[in-house]
């Protein structure tokens, strides 16, 4: 597993996007924590994380993105994911975050009535 | 058209179903992987659990999680990591545990559930129901690292809604075992790296304890000797009208010579214990005048070294040996010339030192990957593998102390108390070179009790010169980091 990861932070209208290149586990979601934290002191309440479909993501990982999810729902933010291979989607669901979050095939998709 | 927002996964045909449960059981194996991989090579406890509790959540996708180890011998918590419970929830929790009957961490050996539906069965199953299950936490996983550390795992509903099945409850106990064993070898390798610290200490101790008794010895050793000098030159003028000249000469010649003699030893006692000083502080050593050597100079290696071996055979005419100069004669170095030459000479003395008459010493001058290097190489008596890891400490000599006898410089097995050697290595460290040795043990006089004659004709076991050249030997390298022709620009000679 890479131990490097990238996040960038974009805005498109009122959305901020989260661009995540890299593979995304307990330690470098970290980062991934930080960048959330930092658009969600701006004011954001809707976000995209932008997941790179080369990347990985394991248990670490979504437990991560578990505790992003959670806490979205107490600021009343609204979080949608896309970039995300077949494989992490139906993860996704299984582990449940499907319910705290949507999934989009495109960013384009994503955007669309946010 | 695919469904833009992808619903179609939470709720899976029949069809599809057993490719959803083969994912599943392909994540949870990749889990159980990522999880040795994360955790085995971690060495601090907190670390541990803490990864280990967010493969967990990850993996179940549980809606929180709590993890902790208690040390019962000390009745402290030994590590607490939480993860979507509220701060005041796991301070409760921690008190708790600290403050209660302990006696149920040993009692737990098994996954637990919390289901409210089911009521208490026992006192064992009430009390974690009450603790654990008021909090949010569904399911316990008993986490044992020996008879003291003991703890667990709890972790929250299932984001899915689903409940803990027995396929989970099996991967759960594997996980923590996993994590268990990572834990275990963690403390090991504490109580190891501790173990060792405490040695490095008490070495540390007893060496400047040695250091500073072996100072106070020769400076104690300086005193009575220089009376005893001052003595012997009062007394010499007073009996000259009473002894014969000839008894007063051999008397005093022998007097003079021990007493040099010891004066020597006490000199180079002294220095051996002041390059061991500037070793332990890391500091360049201070000469016997107080002249700290410093001048970085760019240095013709072949001409220098050519230089000091003329001067050397010089000191040592009295010798038959052959000299060989070898190697690339375009080599510079980047040194203080003092330095160089002390080395060198050390190192030719050293190998004439060894070397019997009729015998052979070769230098090598010659560029190696990112090293300029010079060897100095003797076809002499070798020394002993016990010998070679001694050699650069200083107060060592190849030759038994029960065999030395006291020899003028150069002469063979002469030889110091490895002063020359150490304050190359000092010399070494402090201004970037290497220096190593490789030595084979004369095949015919195998261990230090067994003498050369010191001369090739006169030894039993050789025919003909040749013989002896391919029985033993040592070669002594001192090792240059390559410097940039800029670099060298700058030091132009």
């Amino acid at each position: 597993m890479n131990k490097d990861i990238q996040v960038s932070i974009s805005q498109k209208d009122d959305v901020s996007i989260l661009q995540i290149k890299g593979d995304v586990t307990a330690v470098t979601g970290e980062t991934i924590e930080a960048a959330y934290q930092k658009v969600s002191a701006a004011g954001a309440k809707k976000i995209l994380l932008y997941f790179d479909k080369d990347g990985y993501i394991n248990s670490g990982g979504i437990a991560i993105l578990i505790g992003i999810a959670s806490e979205s729902r107490k600021n009343g933010q609204i979080i949608r994911v896309t970039g995300l291979s077949g494989h992490f989607q139906k993860i996704f669901n299984m582990v449940g975050l499907t319910k705290y979050t949507e999934i989009f095939q495109t960013e384009e998709l994503a955007l669309k009535d946010f | 058209m695919e469904d833009e927002t992808l619903k179609n996964v939470q709720d899976p045909s029949k069809e599809e179903k057993p490719q959803q449960e083969l994912e599943k059981r392909i994540f949870h194996l990749k889990t159980l992987y990522d999880l040795s991989q994360e955790i085995g090579f971690l060495r601090g406890t907190q670390e541990i659990t803490k990864n280990l509790l967010m493969m967990m959540i990850g993996n179940f996708g549980a809606s929180c999680g709590f993890i902790f180890l208690f040390d019962t011998s000390r009745g402290k918590m030994d590590t607490c990591s939480q993860r979507g419970l509220p701060k005041e929830t796991v301070d409760t929790i921690c008190e708790k545990i600290a403050l209660g009957d302990l006696t149920w961490l040993n009692k737990i050996t098994q996954i637990e559930t919390f289901d409210e539906s089911i009521s208490a069965q026992n006192d064992k199953r009430e009390k974690l129901f009450d603790l654990f299950s008021s909090f949010g936490l569904r399911i316990w996983v008993p986490l044992s690292i020996d008879s003291n550390l003991r703890g667990g795992i709890g972790l929250g509903d299932k984001l899915s809604g689903d409940p803990y099945s027995s396929d989970d409850q099996e991967l759960m106990v594997t996980m923590a075992h996993q994590g268990a064993v990572a834990v275990e070898n963690a403390k090991l390798q504490q109580a190891r790296i501790e173990a060792l610290e405490q040695s490095k200490k008490e070495l540390e101790k007893l060496s400047k304890a040695k250091s500073r008794a072996l100072d106070h010895l020769s400076h104690e050793l300086r005193t009575p000797l220089s009376v005893i000098q001052g003595n012997i030159r009062i007394l010499k003028r007073k009996i000259q009208a009473q002894t014969s000249p000839l008894v007063r000469q051999e008397v005093f010649e022998s007097l003079e010579k021990n007493l040099n003699r010891l004066s020597d030893i006490q000199q180079e006692t002294d220095q051996i214990i002041r390059s061991y000083q500037a070793l332990e502080t890391r500091q360049q050593p201070v000469e016997s005048d107080g002249s700290q050597p410093l001048s970085l100079e760019r240095i013709d290696l072949y001409s220098f070294t050519n230089q000091i071996l003329g001067d050397v055979r010089k000191q040592a005419i009295r010798r038959e040996i052959q000299f060989h100069l070898e190697g690339d004669q375009s080599l510079d170095v980047l040194t203080d010339p003092r330095i160089l030459e002390d080395i060198l000479v050390g190192l030719l003395k050293n190998a004439i030192e060894n070397t019997p008459d009729e015998g052979m010493i070769r230098v090598m001058l010659e560029q190696k990957k990112q090293w300029i290097q010079i060897k100095v190489m003797d076809f002499g008596i070798g020394i002993t593998k016990e010998n070679q890891r001694r050699l650069f400490d200083g107060l060592f000599h190849t030759l038994d102390t029960e065999l030395y006898t006291s020899k003028k410089p150069y002469d063979f097995g002469a030889g110091g108390k490895g002063l020359d050697l150490l304050r190359a290595r000092v010399y070494g460290q402090r201004f970037k070179f290497d220096i190593s040795v490789g030595s084979q043990r004369c095949n015919c006089i195998p261990t230090d009790q067994d003498l050369c004659p010191g001369r090739i004709s006169a030894c039993p076991h050789c025919k003909k010169p040749e013989d002896c050249l391919s029985s033993g030997g040592s070669t002594f390298c001192i090792s240059f980091p390559m410097r940039s022709s800029i670099e060298l620009e700058q030091f132009e000679p």
